[in-house]
């Protein structure tokens, strides 16, 4: 009878941790720290924002060029999980045909250039002040990430935290530079 | 706390971590949404812009979003009595939106997408827009049967999302189906 009772106990105790991690009924968060390929030509949505001295900035300007666009928030903590790994992106690709934006949603000037004293990334920060652009490209969760090839079209998403100074981004975007 | 006492305690715990996230009944009186708040076109122009395909729909906001465009595009065929075109994009769409509730099957007019932002989440009430104008296709076509089939399947589909949310929309598409379906007195 001891010798059930405790395998009952394993059993419950395992069970237990494993329905603690597992989604049941919940809304399921599909793909976390995913490199999403997109199939096929999706050009993506046009925008104008201003970056944090006013200057305006479009997409359709980047045309050319490989672009990464990083939506993302100071409230959101994967956001400043990754924030400073683009350091290391900007610092490698900064002579190449390869943009870099962070396009915060919807907060003040004030709010991100507060923030941006604790923390020293250096790549452009786009104003989405009301959200207009995150609902053009279907932003559902911060961070989520767009590199856009140099014909306009998105050719992968990533959604949650990277660690861009890894090799695996970087390969990525070497392809996407590649390309003519 | 003794073996069996534990024992229990993690049954239900465990049956708690399983059950946690399951659907609640909804409140007794619920609001009722205006139409000037939830209808189709303010959903249409939330997911105006990024085209979500089948191929690259990967979560489950994809899918909702690629039944919406999918369902723009069939308005958009369905006015210009287009209707081949138009009922190709409704089955699209409602494969989009089928997808999506084997995830996530409560219609709401503020999901929550992240801090400060929501939008109108109407799975159910979309399928049953789609299916109500299937059925109209049909019916132009002087194909009874069939119509009334998508227009029973719409109720359906109107009455599941009234559950969730009350909507004059909802309301509204409930009253058009219920007189479809209402055998016509020669």
């Amino acid at each position: 009878m001891g010798k059930m009772l405790k395998w009952g106990v394993a059993f419950l105790t395992a069970l237990f941790f494993w329905m603690q991690g597992s989604e049941g009924e919940c809304p399921r968060s599909w793909g976390e720290n995913i490199f999403h390929a997109y199939a096929g030509q999706t050009p993506a949505p046009d925008f104008s924002l201003r970056d944090l001295q006013g200057k305006t900035v479009s997409l359709a300007g980047l045309k050319g060029k490989v672009v990464l666009l990083n939506f993302w928030a100071t409230w959101c903590p994967n956001c400043r999980k990754e924030g400073s790994s683009f350091n290391t992106l900007d610092n490698k690709y900064r002579s190449q045909d390869f943009s870099i934006y962070r396009i915060d949603t919807k907060e003040s000037r004030e709010t991100i250039l507060k923030y941006l004293e604790k923390e020293s990334v250096q790549v452009p920060v786009l104003l989405d002040e009301n959200g207009k652009v995150g609902r053009l490209f279907g932003v559902w969760a911060h961070p989520t990430t767009y590199l856009i090839d140099r014909q306009g079209n998105v050719r992968y998403r990533s959604i949650g935290a990277v660690d861009w100074a890894d090799p695996e981004p970087m390969r990525v975007i070497d392809q996407l530079l590649q390309e003519k | 706390m003794n073996i069996k006492s534990l024992i229990i305690l993690l049954g239900f715990l465990s049956w708690g971590a399983v059950h946690g996230c399951a659907t609640s009944p909804p409140p007794g009186n619920m609001p009722l949404i205006p139409l000037q708040q939830a209808n189709l076109e303010a959903v249409i122009e939330e997911n105006e812009g990024l085209d979500v395909n089948w191929e690259n729909a990967k979560e489950v906001r994809d899918f909702y979003r690629g039944g919406v465009q999918q369902k723009a595009k069939a308005e958009r065929k369905y006015q210009e009595k287009n209707y081949p075109e138009a009922m190709k994009l409704y089955i699209s769409s409602n494969e989009f939106f089928s997808k999506l509730l084997e995830y996530l099957d409560e219609d709401t007019a503020d999901y929550n997408l992240f801090e400060g932002t929501s939008i109108l989440f109407f799975p159910n009430l979309l399928l049953a827009d789609n299916n109500l104008k299937m059925g109209r296709i049909f019916d132009a076509r002087g194909r009874k049967g069939p119509a009334h089939r998508y227009w029973k399947r719409a109720l359906s589909w109107v009455k599941r999302s009234l559950k969730f949310e009350r909507t004059e929309w909802g309301l509204a598409l409930q009253d058009e189906l219920s007189q479809l379906l209402t055998p016509k007195k020669d």
